[in-house]
């Protein structure tokens, strides 16, 4: 379904940047692949810092419908 | 004073100008949009042109006046 | 039990500064670089947390060289003045410090490497910007700093501050009316931390979060907007106010003057609010209005059948219009972006403008310091920024945290604080006992929804017109949900525990403001032109003034302090430091380009 933040996994290399920055902390690390996901994401208030610091643009950051 | 309304678009996509020149950089570089705002802004800001200083000093003491009136309506309208 | 058995992690420090925004930064930078030892917490991380997160486009609240600093300061009184009702509101002689220091401090702020962009005028000297609510009167200066903490966080790092992010404050730590550390928590490991330190600086940023934000929180959608939802849960003010300080004018709600529909494409620091070259109120006919929106006027309009009513930028020329895109590029980068996907040029937008609710607390409101930043009624704990009574915006943050930062060595000499305080077990025990509790409670209740019901007093009990009998029932509900919930919290991880400690902050801070609301019937209805309903002229130099004392709320309403002597003889031109050699280099730096 979707939410407020979609990472490309393809683009994603596991830098942690949106972990360690999002002020919410609406992210965690998966222990096994390393990669950031979104687990928090009622509390993600689009400030779009995970979208702008991503070093390979891989975060894209939508208006869901709530927000329309 | 009346002002030319143009319709509420929220039909088609715009683009900023300045946001297509991030996305440009940031894909040339292969860097975040952050730093790639960081390089491209300061140039896109020097662009402007020079300030149009008679029209923002004449917007801005005409809004002083409606707003010095519109506080004096209100105090009025209070007694 | 001791210190060591009971603190998963135990530090020592000279200063502690809690939080790492645009007040703690400058605090913590220069009692380092002065040679002290500083701690900097900060629940998220410093590089992009509180309300400069995003970047910040323009500084208020600063002087003009050549005006009096007499006249500013009264000026700055007045405006306060205007938003809530008669009376003054905020100490005048915090007002003179901190603009007497505001060219000072940026020179500081260069000094510690923040990237400054100024914009400057033809002749070559920076632009000031006329504030957009009172026509001529220019108090902000047009810079652009969009890595300011970036670049704060970086230059705290190299001076030597050791910063602790994603740590929360639980609570203070006192010894005979003095403060000696705190006690705090780790939301990633989960860890319970004590700090041991000779002076403590709460820069923990204001209070917002007893109220819904700006725009109204639909569906599941926690923190729509409210500006930095991080910094505004009132962490600092509720641990200094259990702890002992005094804070004041809790009665006093704020919002902005509208809300715009469109909003959350929109950036705080959007130009055509900042310099007085306003979009333009118009109904969907076209007609315009003077450009003060207030809740009256669109009632007025309602009943008249003109709304909806929207704000539009379309007469502004192309170069403004790129005027703008360089602020939101500086301020919230991803308006850009989110306009785009909702799909509108806003050159030709009309932003849909929508009636205003209360959403946070006045800036006047905040810890009762006096104009060295020190708290009134605990000693060794100061107040910069926001959180500050009497400061608000980004400058007056930048300029305390430097002052403060500044005076730390003198004043831990004169204080003669060569050893840490003595820790009260108690207070340990009692820190570490909430966390366990939050933490052994999985089916507790989701400390946001508990935040929303608090809010939702606020909405229904409180509101702007607070009347006394819904302060009544809102009180019997804050009781209710204080029974059955304060304790229940689930905080069965960091994340969640983290929460509950915010929650926490924003029940007690919300019993504060009912207290508040109930004591001044004067300051109901009171914002933005509502003006007041119960005026009492005797009382409107008088604020609301409330703290702890002996395990009980007191609540005083007294007198705000007089401009000090001092300052009152103080030639009519009495300097502001540094500003015009300040200029002189900006225009000296613009004619070698």
């Amino acid at each position: 379904m979707m939410g407020p933040i979609k990472i490309d996994y393809k683009k994603c290399i596991g830098c942690k940047k949106c972990y360690d920055l999002c002020p919410q902390d609406i992210y965690v690390i998966d222990k096994e692949t390393g990669m950031p996901k979104v687990v928090y994401e009622d509390e993600c208030w689009l400030c779009g810092i995970c979208w702008m610091e991503c070093p390979k643009r891989a975060i894209d950051i939508r208006l869901t419908a709530c927000f329309w | 004073m009346k002002l030319e309304l143009k319709p509420g678009d929220y039909e088609s996509k715009f683009e900023f100008p300045i946001l297509k020149l991030i996305r440009q950089k940031a894909e040339e570089l292969d860097i975040s949009y952050c730093a790639a705002a960081d390089i491209v802004v300061p140039e896109y800001q020097k662009t402007v042109r020079y300030r149009d200083h008679e029209f923002e000093h004449e917007v801005m003491m005409s809004n002083d006046a409606e707003f010095k009136q519109a506080i004096q309506e209100y105090y009025e309208r209070k007694e | 039990m001791n210190l060591q058995s009971i603190a998963d992690r135990l530090y020592e420090t000279d200063v502690l500064v809690v939080g790492g925004g645009t007040a703690g930064c400058p605090a913590a930078w220069k009692a380092a670089k002065n040679g002290l030892d500083v701690i900097m917490i900060e629940k998220n991380h410093t590089a992009r947390s509180g309300h400069c997160a995003q970047g910040i486009d323009t500084n208020l609240n600063f002087p003009r060289p050549g005006v009096p600093l007499k006249l500013h300061v009264a000026d700055w009184q007045k405006r306060h003045h205007m938003f809530y009702g008669e009376g003054k509101f905020c100490d005048p002689n915090i007002g003179w410090v901190t603009f007497e220091k505001a060219y000072w401090a940026l020179k500081q702020m260069e000094d510690m490497g923040c990237e400054m962009r100024w914009e400057k005028g033809p002749d070559g000297k920076v632009l000031f910007i006329p504030n957009m609510f009172f026509g001529g009167d220019e108090n902000q200066i047009a810079v652009h700093w969009r890595n300011i903490k970036r670049d704060m966080y970086n230059a705290c790092l190299k001076a030597g501050v050791k910063v602790l992010n994603r740590i929360m404050l639980i609570d203070l730590l006192t010894e005979n009316g003095r403060v000696i550390g705190a006690t705090c928590y780790d939301t990633r490991e989960g860890s319970f931390i004590v700090i041991m330190a000779k002076v403590v600086i709460m820069a923990a940023g204001p209070l917002a979060r007893t109220y819904d934000s700006e725009t109204p929180m639909f569906y599941k959608y926690k923190y729509r907007y409210h500006g930095a939802p991080g910094a505004l849960s009132g962490d600092g003010l509720a641990a200094a106010y259990r702890a002992g300080a005094e804070l004041v004018n809790m009665d006093i709600g704020n919002c902005w003057f509208y809300r715009l529909r469109d909003d959350i494409l929109m950036p705080i620091g959007q130009v055509f609010h900042r310099d007085g070259v306003n979009g333009r109120w118009t109904d969907y006919e076209g007609n315009q209005y003077p450009p003060i929106a207030t809740a009256r006027l669109y009632a007025e309009l309602e009943e008249a059948g003109k709304t909806p009513v929207f704000l539009s930028q379309t007469h502004l020329n192309e170069d403004y219009q790129k005027r703008i895109e360089v602020a939101t590029a500086d301020e919230r980068m991803v308006s850009l972006k989110l306009s785009e996907d909702r799909g509108f040029n806003p050159a030709e937008h009309r932003y849909e403008i929508q009636p205003m609710h209360l959403h946070n607390f006045a800036t006047a409101c905040g810890i009762v310091v006096d104009e060295t930043f020190e708290s009134n009624t605990l000693k060794g704990l100061f107040a910069v920024g926001d959180i500050a009574a009497a400061l608000s915006s980004c400058g007056p943050a930048v300029t305390s945290g430097m002052i403060v930062g500044e005076a730390m060595p003198e004043y831990i000499k004169n204080a003669h604080l060569d050893k840490q305080g003595n820790v009260d077990m108690n207070q340990i025990t009692a820190a570490k006992a909430i966390v366990d509790r939050y933490a052994s409670t999985p089916d507790g209740c989701n400390p946001i929804e508990l935040e929303a019901s608090v809010r939702y007093i606020s909405t229904v009990y409180i509101s702007q017109y607070k009347q006394a009998n819904k302060l009544k029932v809102g009180q019997q509900r804050l009781n209710s949900l204080r029974r059955e919930f304060y304790d229940n919290m689930d905080g069965s991880n960091p994340h969640h525990l983290m929460r509950c400690l915010e929650t926490r902050n924003i029940m007690d801070m919300q019993q504060v403001h009912i207290d508040a609301c109930f004591s001044r019937p004067e300051t109901r209805g009171n914002y933005t032109w509502q003006g007041t309903w119960e005026r009492d002229p005797a009382r409107d130099d008088m604020l609301t003034y409330q703290r702890m004392e002996n395990g009980k709320p007191v609540l005083e309403i007294r007198h705000v302090p007089e401009l000090k002597e001092k300052y009152v003889n103080s030639p009519d031109d009495a300097e502001i430091e540094c500003a015009d050699l300040y200029w002189d280099e900006l225009k000296k730096e613009s004619e070698r380009k």
